[in-house]
């Protein structure tokens, strides 16, 4: 009879173990199939959130937008300092336009021919700079938020071409070569980073031995356009939208 | 016998309760020792009706079975090879040879008996 019992207790012993065993496994296991939809619960919840933002700010515009039209409406009533309203107004799409200097903290970043020798053999072309390179990296530069950008002072409008002309670069209309200095004002470390990113710009550029120096200016002058604008061809279109 | 399966009961109320829970990392190498674990105790309950039961090597082979698959498909996963199928294939299929013989003998047994009342 003690035999007898003893092996009951074996038995019981490794019983509760396996008991123990398989409701442990049994959570363990239902929590690796809940967790799937955590992930997606995240994703979403990070696109909720970016939705909220999104809406905010939109709501934070329609705001400022009915404020300006009061503004217009109280001026107009008075009939006064409408003007002063539309001048500012004129400003902002001058600077947008391109038509004054600007001022602000931005990047320099200036690019050179490679000084590196080159092999007999190699396509001495891949040693310049090229007017890819350089509106790649205008490309980047506005990507990351620049407001006005000018290549060797020849400031860049919606009009202006970056475009290969024999030894040099054409940027409107005016002809310009290495080395290259572009400014781009904005938030200079969001510009920094941009050029800098990892296989980014630089790094393709100086695997050419293009030079590449890039600086941070707290406060850098974009010129102005120079020169006339003409519209032989475009005309606003009136009435409607 | 009905001791055995309370504290089975027990055990699975205990691990329901406490808040033990395995890293998820070591969940798949545990559902294979767990395996070997139900396997063993089927082993057990085999020999107990056969006769055969020892308990020495009831507890050592449910422990080191356990171990062993465990160990096992820790190892293949290591090395890429799907180790723990072999794990979860013998296993398998010794636990349904355990749960045929089980029924046999519990069968035999009743038939048994059912005779001794008749004669």
């Amino acid at each position: 009879m003690i035999v007898k019992n003893r092996t009951q207790l074996t038995l019981s012993f490794v019983a509760l173990l396996l008991g123990l065993l398989i409701a442990v496994q049994l959570r363990s296991s239902t929590d690796v199939y809940s967790a799937m939809p955590d992930l997606r619960v995240t994703e979403m919840r990070a696109v909720l959130m970016e939705t909220i933002t999104q809406n905010q700010s939109l709501t934070n515009e329609v705001e400022e937008v009915r404020d300006k039209l009061r503004q217009y409406e109280e001026l107009a009533m008075k009939g006064e300092g409408a003007l002063e309203l539309i001048q500012k107004e004129l400003g902002n799409a001058r600077m947008l336009a391109g038509l004054v200097d600007v001022q602000g903290p931005g990047l320099v970043v200036t690019l050179t021919d490679s000084q590196a020798a080159s092999m007999p053999g190699d396509n001495p072309n891949v040693y310049l700079v090229h007017d890819e390179d350089l509106l790649k990296l205008v490309n980047v530069l506005s990507a990351a938020g620049a407001e006005a950008i000018s290549i060797n002072d020849q400031r860049l409008l919606a009009t202006s071409e970056i475009h290969c002309a024999g030894p040099t670069i054409s940027i409107n209309n005016v002809r310009v070569g290495a080395p290259f200095v572009i400014k781009a004002i904005g938030n200079s470390e969001t510009l920094e980073s941009a050029v800098k990113m990892r296989d980014g710009i630089m790094e393709t550029l100086n695997f050419y031995g293009i030079g590449v120096q890039v600086k941070r200016e707290a406060n850098l002058v974009v010129p102005a356009f120079k020169r006339p604008i003409r519209f032989d061809y475009a005309q606003p279109v009136t009435g409607g939208k | 016998m009905l001791l055995p399966i309370v504290a089975l009961l027990l055990g699975f109320a205990i691990g329901q309760f406490t808040k033990i829970s395995i890293p998820a990392a070591l969940a798949p190498y545990m559902s294979v020792s767990l395996l070997a674990a139900l396997d063993s105790v089927l082993g057990g309950v085999r020999a107990t009706l056969e006769d055969t039961f020892d308990d020495l090597i009831f507890v050592t082979g449910f422990f080191s079975n356990a171990l062993l698959a465990g160990a096992l498909a820790f190892l293949g996963d290591k090395l890429g090879v799907n180790l723990y199928m072999a794990a979860i294939f013998a296993f398998g299929v010794r636990l349904f040879e355990n749960l045929a013989l089980i029924r046999r003998i519990i069968i035999a047994k009743a038939s048994n008996r059912a005779k001794q009342k008749k004669s």
